[in-house]
């Protein structure tokens, strides 16, 4: 009887199972952090590394700088609800992947997201938004006339 | 006077009611027909009563001869064999299989649907909403110790042309905060019709900004 028991238990377990998965799989994502130095030089140029957002960077308001190299790539899985922080060159870039909405017939996949940005012992900003899955909010800071730091942040 | 034939089919509850009736009312009138009748259904209970005690006579008779005949034929009968052989075993198929599992252990299948059912239930309630409009982007100006954020009108989204193609969003940004600087949230749109959100930083110290 303890057996049969067992086996209800396991019924409904795994009916519970099958009908929360699509929300249980869509618990963790790879998030995404990637830092630019931007400048104006006279030999323009983009980083081969950053391929996936040269589109983004040809435009403005980045196109007031025609010199783009990355310092750093870093990508780290991260749960719903969790927090990550990235140590990158210039920064460190708290990720806090707060929720992950299911794509639906006409919408993609989102995750809201809250990016903290600390140089330094400076945090100078802390934001909170949503991005499709498989793209970047975009963060840049100016630091004189003609340099400043981007940084990409994404899932997925 | 009514012939004795119809005294006798009287006695004996044959005639239909209208002769009855009519041979009630004569038997009330004549008393000599009265008293046949009344002798014939007299005789009629005799000769039965003793049929009837004759016959309980018999029966014990009747049943020790048939008990003698039911051994005399055990004795006579050739020795057979006896052997209790189980009806054939038909090897019952996957589905009766279940069905009578089931019957077996209704109480405890149905117990296990409704528990599956309960925490399905649970479970729907709990997943997250997939709702694309309950977080509305709130660009914050001005609060906290934003010093100034600007925002720029995002442009209205293009008509789409294949519902079937699953659309981007521009990133929303529901709340920002900018220390020691100032903050602007562009939401650009490449030629392809992607749509970039950017928030610039331009800090305090900063003598010439972009």
């Amino acid at each position: 009887m303890t057996l049969l028991r067992t086996a209800c238990l396991t019924m409904a377990t795994i009916a519970a199972l099958v009908v929360a998965s699509p929300a249980a799989h869509a618990d963790t994502l790879t998030c995404e952090v990637v830092e630019i130095e931007a400048s104006n030089t006279k030999a323009p140029s983009v980083d081969a590394a950053l391929t996936d957002l040269a589109k983004k960077l040809s435009q403005m308001p980045f196109s007031a700088f025609n010199t783009f190299k990355q310092s750093a790539r870093q990508s780290r899985a991260i749960s719903s609800s969790a927090t990550e922080t990235f140590n990158v060159v210039h920064a460190n870039v708290d990720v806090n992947l707060k929720t992950i909405t299911a794509a639906t017939r006409k919408k993609k996949a989102r995750t809201a997201l809250g990016v903290g940005i600390t140089s330094g012992t400076k945090k100078w900003v802390d934001t909170k938004g949503s991005v499709d899955v498989g793209d970047f909010l975009m963060f840049a800071r100016t630091v004189n006339s003609s340099s400043g730091i981007i940084y990409a942040v994404g899932c997925r | 006077m009514k012939p004795d034939i119809d005294l006798m089919q009287y006695a004996d509850g044959e005639l239909d009611p209208a002769e009855r009736a009519e041979l009630d009312a004569e038997l009330e009138r004549d008393p000599v027909a009265a008293t046949k009748v009344r002798a014939l259904v007299e005789s009629t209970e005799l000769v039965r009563s003793h049929l009837e005690l004759a016959a309980d006579d018999v029966e014990p008779r009747l049943s020790r001869m048939w008990a003698e005949i039911e051994k005399g034929i055990a004795r006579d009968a050739p020795p057979v064999a006896v052997t209790s052989r189980p009806p054939p075993q038909v090897s019952p198929g996957m589905w009766a299989r279940i069905t009578r599992w089931v019957d077996t252990y209704r109480g405890h299948v149905l117990t296990g649907a409704l528990s599956a059912g309960a925490v399905a239930a649970i479970a729907l309630v709990l997943r997250p909403s997939a709702g694309p409009d309950d977080r509305r982007p709130v660009v914050a100006e001005g609060s906290g110790s934003i010093p100034t954020v600007r925002t720029q009108p995002v442009p209205p989204m293009p008509p789409i042309a294949d519902p079937m193609i699953l659309t981007g969003s521009p990133a929303e940004v529901e709340s920002l905060e900018v220390l020691g600087g100032t903050g602007t949230v562009f939401t650009i749109e490449g030629e392809d019709g992607e749509q970039t959100t950017v928030i610039w930083v331009t800090p305090d110290d900063t003598l010439e900004g972009i």
